[in-house]
């Protein structure tokens, strides 16, 4: 079983080599029964990340131009399934995900219990004692509500990076991947083609600003928009 | 406006809803890019359902009558996209102008290396 991580990093150069080696660090401390690689996608930083991989030698692919988490995420995709990984795991380049949940998400697909695992934040709040902004959990709550409305499953943690793929869901988000909101609307497309999904609880660190890669004019706003993209969705028939 | 032509407009706004959709769904129209014209349909069912908006605005605004309003709203409308779209082009024209130069830029290194290695 080879497993990939895909690690999208922008103007990551304070974190990137500690994130690397607590990955390395985890391989060698653990007895792991898959192989276990990982490919940073390097979006078109503009500090030192690229020379920091390169004088680390860390496997990394560096996009000539700037894509955004949507577009650097799928290239992490097209990268597993022309090196036919067996799975494909996203891990923020960040720090904020937790390498040792790492196991929580791979085990249900290496059993082939779903397509596709999120790592969730909400599923079980005694685990996990991640605090975020109200607004910001008001509007993760109010995708997830969409998102039942239009694939009839509750998916609690909507806006997760941290997710595990197998060959089929690789398959299908190599060859498209939103630009906009990523992952609620790759959730919710995954749902309308039908795949396996699951949800395991996991550790996340907080982060230390407020949103990430959402670069809204207002939470407001992001938040109308992602649920019209998704009711959009909702009519997409399942050929698309 | 008369009941015919609220009709008629209904069934247009409608269609357009439709086919942001589909086109949408398909992977053919860019989701984000899709938001004015999806707003401009709502904009049309509201008119149709709220007849005496138009009225009001055109009155508002001294028009002389609603259509000419109307016109003027839709050639507007229509001005902005225009420049946004010229933005747009404008971007990608530049994009398609480094990928170009980056690949160039690579095929020559590797008939480069290709032919060290050939040596």
């Amino acid at each position: 079983m080879r497993v990939l991580l895909i690690i999208p990093a922008y103007n990551e150069s304070k974190s990137i080599k500690k994130l690397i080696a607590k990955i390395d660090n985890f391989i060698e401390k653990n007895m792991l029964s898959y192989q276990l690689d990982y490919v940073v996608i390097n979006d078109g930083s503009y500090d030192t990340t690229g020379e920091i991989l390169d004088k680390c030698d860390i496997n990394h692919v560096d996009l000539i131009n700037n894509l955004g988490i949507g577009g650097a995420v799928q290239t992490g995709y097209i990268y597993a399934r022309d090196n036919d990984y067996d799975v494909a795991v996203q891990f923020d380049g960040d720090g904020q995900h937790d390498i040792e949940s790492l196991d929580a998400i791979l085990e249900p697909i290496l059993k082939d219990e779903y397509d596709f695992v999120i790592g969730s934040r909400f599923i079980d709040d005694l685990e996990n004692n991640f605090t975020s902004t109200l607004m910001r959990r008001f509007g993760i709550s109010v995708i997830s509500w969409a998102i039942l409305l239009v694939c009839h499953k509750r998916v609690y943690d909507v806006t997760s990076g941290f997710r595990a793929a197998n060959k089929k869901v690789i398959s299908y988000l190599a060859k498209r991947y939103p630009i906009s909101y990523p992952e609620p609307e790759s959730t919710a497309f995954l749902l309308k083609k039908k795949v396996r999904i699951g949800e395991k609880t996991v550790k996340m660190h907080d982060r230390e600003e407020g949103i990430s890669s959402i670069r809204a004019l207002s939470p407001i706003v992001y938040m109308l928009e992602v649920v019209t993209s998704i009711f959009i969705l909702g009519f997409m028939r399942r050929k698309d | 406006m008369d009941l015919q032509l609220r009709i008629e407009l209904f069934i247009l706004a409608i269609g357009l809803i439709f086919l942001i959709v589909r086109m949408v769904n398909k992977n053919l129209f860019s989701l984000k890019k899709s938001f004015p014209w999806l707003l401009l349909s709502l904009v049309c069912l509201l008119m149709v359902i709220f007849p005496n908006f138009i009225n009001y605005f055109s009155q508002l605004l001294s028009f002389k009558s609603p259509m000419n309003f109307l016109f003027f709203g839709s050639i507007s409308f229509l001005f902005l996209m225009q420049i946004l779209n010229t933005y747009l082009g404008t971007r990608r024209d530049s994009n398609v102008k480094m990928l170009v130069q980056e690949l160039s830029l690579l095929k020559a290194k590797v008939e480069e290396l290709e032919k060290d290695a050939n040596k």
